[in-house]
């Protein structure tokens, strides 16, 4: 069974790092290049389903790599993400080929950027695999590297379009996250300087698990450091307050770009997050400290995110309006890990799924919405009347609208249903009092009705109303249409079972609340 | 750290006060040219103090040599990103490049945004009396921190301390935490109280300092994490070369000024 994790492990993390230099190679040609990352994507994802699958209950897999000083280690958690990442992946790396067809026409003008194109690629392809690396690798300070080193990648992608927005958004995105993450590498040595342990985080938690708890005086210096580790991975996660990057950056990147952002990228520093809670949790033989933390982040996060959905102004655009759905949905997601009970984890991890696929459903179908609209001169704040021009996008918007916000019979409400839940289950056992959890409860609660109202209020101003375009209907790729359909069916599908993922979820979720050793 | 002899010791301390000094000076000025000196000294010390450690422990050499590089290389870095590229015919891709990386020319477009030059860049921000006293206070605050976590790792209150007992230990590990805190907070209120882009890449890499003091209080503790950090920090100087190459001219290119209170067209 190992060799063949391994081999599915070569599976999952090649093809992209493979692609990546594959297209730069030959000629700059969209299809061709689109076609080989979307390839890539296929075989990887096809890798982490068979994981997935084969997953043994309970089981973990160990590699050692004496190379850098690096270790692999594999466990639920980990497969779980690598799902998450490469589901999403999947959708937006076929979604490239019309980002592309669209800036071709753009690039001939600006004959200065000729390798924008491969560059897109290479750039995209190793953004894919250093994030399919965050839930792999062992190592915590090599985990810090490769979540700067999704900045440095992310950021080009972000500046893609050459104008003076999306320069600024790449700018804003890269000083903040980069200045944010400081705290986080300041908050790994201090905890590595209390547990006097390896860097690797799975030993680590083993060391812990075995009563080896921190003593009383030191105890401090591991709550300091959580906190600095929240602040700082919490900027890459996007959760309040360092979320500023959050709306720039996805509302001026490509549309598969912002799928990936904001499905996988915050995903992948909650996952960071989630082993420090651990360590935290375990190091302190205690939940309440990092758990009220993540609640009071978390649910600042939803309260920060509600005003600016309802934002009615043009200058909100709609890209813009989704990137604060990340700021909400991160919040809660946080929200339920904050509560501290497996209900909830289980709930907040599926959450997280549910979330990146209809933000990628989402975001990929207002793109080709956008790059219509685009091609005939027109900017986002002036898009009225999708309905009328394209009926079948223009539903799947909708759909996707209301699941993002929580209506039955969609995926988000199930788990949304479960943080709740959970919620009301530890009113009265929570040690931050009833009154504060009933609080919280109902500007839960609240928040999640006005944005309801926010959102369905977007899109009923873009779809109905007088079309700008008086072409009438647009034609609609069916290829497109077709996988944007799936994802729906796969989120409809997740309101009413958490099959296939339920053994993995229970797993996952026993993993955060105990460690898993 | 600083264990040793008691001129070592005298030496190292006089160091980290430098490597304070350097940054508050850093954020009192609007200078690019002085912020580039005092961070050239600032890593200078660095350097010095890790080349003090290498008795310890011999990675420190790989620490010390990637401290003397950005030592080097800032100057010119800064050069690239502020002079534009003047491609003559016949000029080879590394001329351009390296005639792109001329300090000398550099320096006179950075004189041009000095604010006795440039009333812009006195416009908004704070001034250098109150960016002094701003810096201080931050390094108090990082100096109370480190005061109240400092005991729990020297074992003041506990029978086994956290940090191997050594004569000077206890306020060595105080005087670098705090001085590593100090820098951090330091550098952060820099690059938000900057007006330009070019000087907020200033403020980053005196955090990055910050990390490097923090770091040899890890590698008391626990010599296995010497390699790991040092890798951790030459991926750091990629990151902050990326942005400074790749970056840093596209959005002076596009907003047509390189400053911060320009950059507003993401604004609700």
């Amino acid at each position: 069974m190992q060799t063949v994790s391994i081999g599915l492990v070569i599976g999952i993390v090649f093809p992209p790092f493979l692609t990546a230099f594959a297209s730069l190679s030959g000629k700059s040609q969209s299809q061709r290049s689109s076609l080989l990352t979307f390839l890539a994507s296929v075989i990887s994802f096809c890798c982490s389903l068979a994981l997935l699958l084969n997953f043994p209950k309970n089981g973990h897999y160990h590699l050692n790599f004496s190379v850098l000083f690096i270790n692999i280690f594999i466990d639920a958690l980990s497969v779980y993400f690598i799902f998450l990442i490469n589901i999403v992946a999947l959708f937006a790396s076929y979604f490239t080929k019309f980002i592309m067809a669209n800036d071709i026409e753009a690039q001939s003008e600006k004959e200065h950027w000729p390798n924008s194109l491969r560059l897109f690629h290479l750039e995209f392809n190793l953004f894919h695999c250093s994030m399919l690396l965050v839930p792999l690798v062992d190592n915590l300070l090599f985990l810090w590297v490769l979540i700067a080193f999704t900045t440095v990648i992310s950021a080009p992608l972000i500046g893609y379009h050459r104008d003076r927005r999306a320069q600024e958004a790449a700018w804003k995105y890269i000083m903040i996250s980069s200045s944010g993450i400081v705290f986080a590498l300041l908050g790994t040595i201090f905890l590595l300087t209390v547990l006097k342990q390896n860097v690797d985080w799975s030993k680590i938690i083993h060391y812990l698990n075995q009563k080896n708890v921190v003593q009383g005086d030191l105890q401090g210096v591991v709550k300091i450091a959580f906190l600095l580790i929240l602040l700082g991975y919490g900027t890459k996660a996007g959760l309040f307050p360092m979320h500023t990057w959050l709306p720039d950056g996805h509302g001026e990147a490509p549309s598969p770009v912002s799928a990936l952002l904001s499905g996988v990228l915050l995903k992948c520093a909650l996952y960071v997050i989630l082993r420090f809670y651990v360590i935290t949790n375990l190091a302190l033989n205690e939940h309440d400290f990092a758990s009220n933390m993540l609640l009071i982040f978390g649910l600042f996060s939803l309260l920060m995110a509600t005003p600016f959905i309802l934002n009615m102004k043009k200058e909100n655009r709609f890209k813009r309006v989704l990137a604060y759905h990340s700021l909400e949905h991160m919040g809660i997601i946080t929200f339920g890990f904050g509560l501290g009970i497996q209900v909830a984890f289980f709930g907040a991890l599926y959450q997280a799924l549910n979330h990146a696929l209809t933000k990628a459903l989402m975001f990929l179908a207002y793109g080709r919405v956008q790059e219509t609209h685009a091609n005939m001169g027109i900017p986002d704040e002036k898009i009225r009347g999708v309905f009328k021009i394209m009926p079948v996008t223009g539903c799947l918007l909708v759909l996707g609208g209301l699941a993002l916000v929580g209506s039955p019979p969609f995926s988000i409400f199930f788990s949304e249903f479960t943080i709740l839940f959970a919620a009301i289950q530890r009113v009265a056992t929570n040690p931050l009092g009833i009154g504060v959890m009933i609080a919280a409860i109902c500007a839960f609660l609240i928040s999640i009705a006005l944005i309801f109202a926010g959102l369905v209020t977007h899109l009923g101003r873009m779809m109905l109303g007088k079309s700008p375009i008086h072409a009438g209907k647009v034609r609609e790729q069916s290829i497109p249409l077709l996988l944007l359909g799936i994802l729906l069916v796969v989120l409809i599908w997740g309101g009413f079972t958490t099959n296939p993922l339920t053994n993995i979820l229970q797993q996952s979720a026993n993993i955060v609340y105990t460690g898993g050793f | 750290m600083l264990n040793g002899p008691f001129f070592a010791l005298a030496f190292a301390l006089a160091l980290v006060i430098l490597a304070l000094l350097t940054a508050v000076y850093s954020a009192m000025t609007n200078r690019l040219r002085s912020k580039i000196t005092s961070y050239r000294l600032q890593t200078l010390a660095l350097s010095m103090l890790a080349a003090i450690e290498i008795r310890t422990n011999p990675w420190f050499v790989g620490i010390a040599f990637i401290l003397v590089i950005q030592i080097v290389v800032i100057a010119r870095l800064m050069a690239y990103v502020t002079n534009d590229e003047g491609r003559q015919p016949g000029q080879s891709w590394f001329d351009v490049k390296w005639e792109r990386m001329n300090v000398a020319k550099a320096q006179s477009v950075w004189v041009e945004y000095d604010p006795e030059h440039d009333p812009k860049t006195n416009r908004v921000g704070l001034n250098s009396q109150t960016s002094l006293i701003g810096s201080i206070t931050l390094i108090v605050v990082a100096y109370v921190v480190a005061f109240s976590i400092a005991p729990d790792l020297i074992g003041k209150f506990r029978n086994t301390p956290i940090i191997p007992p050594s004569q000077l230990t206890g306020n060595s590990l105080v005087y670098s935490l705090g001085a590593s805190l100090g820098l951090l907070l330091v550098g952060q209120f820099n690059m938000i109280k900057t007006l330009d882009i070019r000087s907020q890449i200033m403020g980053l890499l005196v955090m990055e300092n910050g990390l490097f003091l923090a770091a040899v209080i890890i590698i008391e503790v626990n010599e296995q994490l010497v390699p790991a950090f040092l890798f951790t920090m030459i991926a750091w100087y990629a990151l902050t070369w990326v942005i400074l190459i790749n970056f840093l001219p596209r959005v002076k290119e596009f907003s047509g000024s390189i400053y911060v209170g320009d950059q507003d067209t993401l604004k609700e």
